[in-house]
């Protein structure tokens, strides 16, 4: 019943429809053809409406097609309309026609009257420099303390774990607080420091050029960061405590700092025993202006102890320190533009590293030599570090003049228990330097000059007491002895000095230096033995006295070209060396004088559809250093003994490098491979001699001979947006062929690598997120044709992530080490939770870390004629407290 | 028979002349960014007609930049001056092409670092208004249209013969005189219209890596860049950043992002 209701219904609304529209929708189709009436050639685009009669009211409207021709319906229903059509270029036409369809053709008639032109006064717009200016309240949340919480967040910036900014995935080239580099790229002692309640706004300064004579003219696509504070004078800072068990930990931080526009000053005091390497926030992580000036530095020692090989974990799980950092940062503006300021660091660290290692030394065919070697070492530094910078940024001129101290007074002790008893190790490690940079720039017309000077004294006196005697067939006729001590003394003067010329021509930009590098050193060293209670040296072989002279004269021409999708770089230095290396106690020298030419190519080009390829080839010299040349004996550590009585090394590289990548944003694929070839002339020959007891006398005969090395590597990244999942995975396979000589006999040595890498990342809600990566590493060494055994690492990492609200959070990190040398696998598993209570954002975070109490483990190493098992005691499992609070 | 030459002369020049015409069409956009603050931002745009056959549209400021990198290509200024800190900065990240015959669109995008291109046809509905309006002393019509999220009032002129208008509207009988959405969140306003007898407009975002793909695709990826750059932007270069348990895509905005489309 209610069935045919409805069905009555609808029929007759159908009819009614139909009935209605016939009445309504009465339609006229006017069609016709539009065309020039001089040319009679048809008009395309002219604009044909039909308006309400004799007015201005357009009920329907077309423009006509390529061929002139035009369609339009009007659905109006008197009798009579008006079909108007305009054209640009044309008089307009306008034709009174009966409301019927009709075809129609149309002439129009050329005109030149101007159509109508306005100009009214625009409104001044705003202009945006290439500064970012973001709001510091905008990105902070309840959990931000200090100012890196909100610098993470910021669109396009993401902070390396080192603590690195970078911004569009570059390292930014200065960190600003209100404009002033305070820190000189040790920007990590503000970022994880300085209150966010102080700061404003946060500012990205896009291209920035930190030489504002440059500006303009040396395109820089590195970004600087600038920290804008809330007032003109601030004081502010953040304290936190840690203590936990067990044995007792503390972590404490204190970093007070005070700003205002005439001065600047920053001081930190931080102490530790959580494995938390502080020295980091002391690293330098911006390039400097200064040529030749690296972000870090590395202290190269003559001598010293058998260590233990740092496991590929965070630090946290072995890093046994007692450790102090402070920190003293004053800047302050001087008259006519000039800017002083002065760095004072200091580091106190004691480490310990308790464990054994297992070393194996690939003999002449299968015969292998092993050595276990019980370790326990501590390792003591201690350094100071003081830099007084005057600088001049101005936009006419610029200068810096930097006058570094630095000194360290490191020492080591290492206890090593072995199948033949005990063997201790004394090392006294310092070192000390003084240094003056100075860079000026000038412009003369539109081009710029540069002065670069720098001069720097070293002096490396150190000393390694080993007992009992080692070495005794070569220091002591065979006979056993008490104690053998190695002492040397480095004196160093360096000084390198150029001038530097711009030049832009049309899509070329020339850039040409001249200068000078000389390197006066003096080593002179001492093998002493004790016997029978009194010290002697041994002299002769055993002692170096040597004079090095160096001297480098470049010229280097670099060029660039940049056209469309094709960009190269060419360098052309010519340089020329002049060695002078006597030593007049072994009555040995050497003179030198050779002319290099280095040059260097790299090209880009766009393909089409997502895909560049690149070329980069190469030649380079290299000539040995002192470390690598002298004619007496030096012990380095209590089992390597070395001597070059050779001609000074040189190597002659050739490498090339193929590349090509994808990049595909629209379905978020990233991939690229690379394949690089190299081949390296060495005109020295290395000669290993290992005894039966693991000790190695290292020396070098006149003897041609080349490495050869060869690498693919990979990478394919896709995202899948909708599971908001990113799979990232990358490979790298490599072989590498060398030839020395182990035990009297030439022997080839291939080393063979295979590293795959998987990465997984998702967030699938807002609570929750997981980060998942394994590694596998796979390296094999061939020595003369006989494999050798292989190495297989494998690594699971799984992070869990939980924040049910704002104010808690709990994560998970989760570790597996598996190796093919022992069967047990290792776990471990780190907790963290964290709370924030009451308005002044007071931190309360327990941290548990190693929670299966995973107490050691073994790692393995390899190099050309050995492979290192190395067993290493781990933090316990430990649970830590913390508080934190803003000053 | 002079005479009739010579007018014959000066028809045909006329014609040729007025045939390749160019016409400059300057519209300010005030506009409302962000939904947080409601500050309004001002820009100058710049519609360029070509020979009644087609159209560019972008910001001046984009114009400006791409001139600035065509002089630098050609070698009359040094590359170093194309440093970007020297060019005029737009937050109006596209290019839209439109062309009369076809009555096919085609835009370009760049607010994210790659150059996302997208061909449509024209899909605007016109509802055609009685009401008229003197704007700019032109004569106006009103009509109105909607797209993408928002309904809008547009005041059209016939006494300018060309079917254009600012960004992505067009199709009236007449140029667009101003048009704007309901809610007043964006007004473009003619303020100059001129004709222009200098060299065609450069070709935009020459610099940039051009990615082709269908309109549907670009709206999932510009949605997804709105609600959350960083991620994007993290995607884009496959690195992942964790930061103490504040993974990137929980990162909000405090913003409020308030785009022409909403999808």
């Amino acid at each position: 019943m209610n069935q045919i209701k409805i069905r009555t219904k609808f029929i007759f609304m159908l009819s009614f429809c139909l009935v209605f529209s016939f009445k309504a929708f009465s339609q006229t189709k006017i069609t016709g053809k539009i065309q020039d009436k001089s040319t009679e050639l048809p008009l395309s685009n002219a604009i044909i409406t039909i308006n309400k009669l004799n007015t201005g009211l357009v009920l329907a409207f077309t423009t006509s097609n390529a061929k002139g021709n035009f369609e339009v319906i009007s659905k109006s229903e008197s009798d009579s309309i008006t079909l108007v059509v305009r054209m640009l270029g044309f008089s307009e036409f306008r034709n009174n026609i009966p409301n019927v369809s009709q075809n129609t053709s149309i002439l129009l008639n050329v005109s030149s009257v101007e159509l109508k032109e306005i100009k009214i006064k625009p409104d001044p717009i705003k202009k945006y420099g290439d500064t970012l200016s973001y709001t510091v309240s905008a990105f902070k949340d309840k959990n931000d303390r200090v100012i890196a919480d909100i610098i993470k967040k910021l669109p396009g910036v993401e902070v390396t774990p080192n603590g690195q900014i970078l911004y569009q995935g570059q390292p930014i080239n200065k960190y600003y607080i209100e404009g002033m580099d305070l820190l000189e790229g040790r920007y990590k002692l503000a970022n994880e420091n300085l209150n966010v309640e102080a700061v404003t706004n946060i500012e990205i300064i896009e291209n920035h050029q930190p030489i504002k004579l440059l500006n303009g003219v040396v395109y820089s696509e590195k970004a600087a960061l600038n920290i804008k504070l809330k007032k003109d004078i601030t004081a502010t800072g953040q304290i936190s405590l840690g203590v936990g068990l067990s044995p007792l930990l503390w972590d404490v931080n204190f970093t007070p700092m005070i700003f205002t526009k005439q001065m600047q000053f920053l001081a930190t005091y931080q102490a530790n025993n959580v494995g938390k390497n502080n020295t980091s926030q002391l690293m330098r992580l911006t390039p400097g202006v200064y040529k030749g000036e690296l972000g870090m530095e590395s202290k190269q020692d003559w001598l010293g102890i058998q260590k233990l090989n740092n496991p590929p974990f965070k630090e946290n799980r072995w890093l046994d320190n007692n450790s102090h950092i402070g920190s003293i940062n004053v800047l302050k503006k001087l008259k006519n533009e000039l800017e002083l300021r002065l760095i004072a660091d200091y580091s106190n660290d004691t480490q310990q590293q308790q464990g054994y290692t297992k070393t194996i030394f690939f003999n002449s065919k299968e015969d292998s030599i092993m050595l276990i070697e019980n370790k326990l070492n501590r390792l003591f530094f201690n350094n100071l570090k003081t830099d007084m910078t005057l600088q001049k940024n101005a936009t006419d001129k610029f200068l810096k003049n930097s006058f570094k101290i630095k000194a360290y007074w490191d020492s080591q002790i290492g206890i090593i228990t072995n199948i033949n008893g005990t063997i201790s190790q004394q090392l006294s490690n310092p070192f000390y330097t003084i240094s003056n940079d100075y860079k000026g720039l000038f412009k003369i017309d539109k081009h710029v000059l540069t002065l670069n000077s720098s001069v720097k004294f070293e002096k490396k006196p150190q000393r390694l007491t080993v007992s009992p005697g080692q070495f005794s067939e070569l220091l002591n006729i065979g006979k056993v002895f008490e104690i053998v001590q190695q002492g040397i003394l480095q004196r160093s003067f360096f000084t390198d000095n150029s001038v530097q010329f711009l030049k832009t021509f049309k899509a070329f930009s020339f850039d040409t230096q001249v200068g000078f590098l000389v390197e006066k050193q003096h080593l002179s060293s001492d093998i002493s033995r004790l016997v029978g209670g009194e010290f002697n040296k041994i002299g002769n072989r055993f002692s170096n006295n040597l004079d090095w002279f160096n001297q480098k004269y470049y010229l280097n021409l670099q060029s660039r070209y940049r056209k469309e999708r094709l960009n190269i770089r060419f360098s052309t230095p010519v340089n020329y060396y002049v060695f002078a290396i006597e030593d007049k106690n072994l009555n040995k020298a050497e003179q030198l004088n050779q002319p290099t030419f280095e040059p260097h190519l790299l090209l880009s080009y766009d393909l089409k559809n997502h895909w560049r390829a690149t070329l980069e080839s190469s030649k380079s010299n290299n000539f040995g250093s002192i470390n690598q040349m002298y004619y007496g004996y030096v012990l380095n550590s209590y089992r390597d003994i070395n001597r070059s009585d050779t001609p000074l090394l040189r190597e002659i590289d050739f490498s090339n490098t193929l590349g090509l990548s994808y990049l595909n944003p629209v379905n978020s694929t990233f991939g690229n491979l690379t394949y690089s070839y190299s081949v390296r002339e060495n005109n020295l020959l290395f000669i290993n001699n290992i005894g039966q007891n693991g000790s190695l006398e290292r020396t070098a005969i006149e003897q041609k001979n080349n490495n050869y090395a060869q690498s693919v590597s990979g990478r394919v990244s896709q995202s899948f947006r909708k599971i908001k999942t990113t799979v990232n995975i990358s490979a790298n396979f490599f072989s590498q062929k060398s030839e020395q000589n182990i035990n009297t006999k030439l022997t080839t040595v291939v080393s063979r690598g295979f590293l795959p890498n998987l990465m997984v990342s998702s967030n699938p809600s807002k609570w929750f997120g997981l980060e998942y990566g394994y590694k596998l590493s796979s390296l094999k060494n061939v020595i003369d044709n006989v494999p050798r055994q292989s190495i297989i690492q494998q690594t699971h990492d799984l992070k869990l992530n939980i924040n049910p609200n704002e104010k808690w959070y709990l994560g998970i990190s989760n570790e597996v080490y598996v190796n093919n040398f022992n069967d047990t696998k290792n776990f471990f598993t780190d907790l963290i939770f964290r709370k924030t209570i009451g308005t002044k954002k007071i931190d309360l975070e327990a941290n548990w870390v190693n929670i299966f109490n995973s107490n050691s483990l073994i790692i393995v190493s390899n190099s050309t004629f050995n492979y290192v098992e190395t067993f290493y005691n781990l933090r316990p499992s430990q649970l830590l407290v913390k508080v934190r609070m803003p000053l | 028979m002079m005479k009739m030459i010579k007018i014959a002369i000066i028809c045909i020049v006329v014609f040729a002349y007025d045939c390749q015409a160019q016409y400059k069409a300057q519209y300010k956009i005030d506009y409302i960014p962000n939904l947080e603050t409601k500050k309004v931002r001002t820009e100058n745009t710049l519609l360029h007609i070509t020979s009644n056959q087609m159209s560019f549209f972008a910001s001046e400021n984009t114009y400006k930049q791409d001139s600035l990198m065509k002089l630098v290509e050609e070698g009359k200024i040094p590359p170093f001056y194309n440093s970007k800190s020297k060019l005029p900065q737009t937050r109006l990240h596209f290019l839209v092409e439109k062309y009369y015959e076809s009555k096919k669109i085609r835009v370009s995008n760049n607010s994210t670092s790659y150059n996302y291109i997208y061909s449509n046809k024209n899909t605007l509905v016109w509802q055609l208004k009685s009401d008229t309006e003197k704007i700019s002393n032109y004569l106006c019509n009103k009509a109105t249209t909607t797209y993408e999220g928002r309904n809008y009032i547009a005041w059209y002129t016939t006494e300018i013969p060309i079917a254009d208008g600012p960004y992505k509207f067009w199709g009236l009988p007449g140029l667009i005189i101003k048009i704007h959405d309901t809610e007043n969140h964006y007004i473009f306003t003619l303020v100059n219209f001129q004709k222009y007898s200098g060299n065609p407009p450069p070709k935009l975002f020459q610099d940039l890596k051009p990615l082709e793909l269908s309109y549907e695709k670009f709206k999932i990826l510009n949605k997804e860049y709105i609600e959350n750059p960083l991620k994007m932007l993290e995607e884009d270069g496959g690195r992942i950043v964790s930061i103490e348990g504040k993974n990137s895509s929980e990162y909000k905005s405090k913003k409020i992002p308030n785009p022409i489309e909403r999808y």
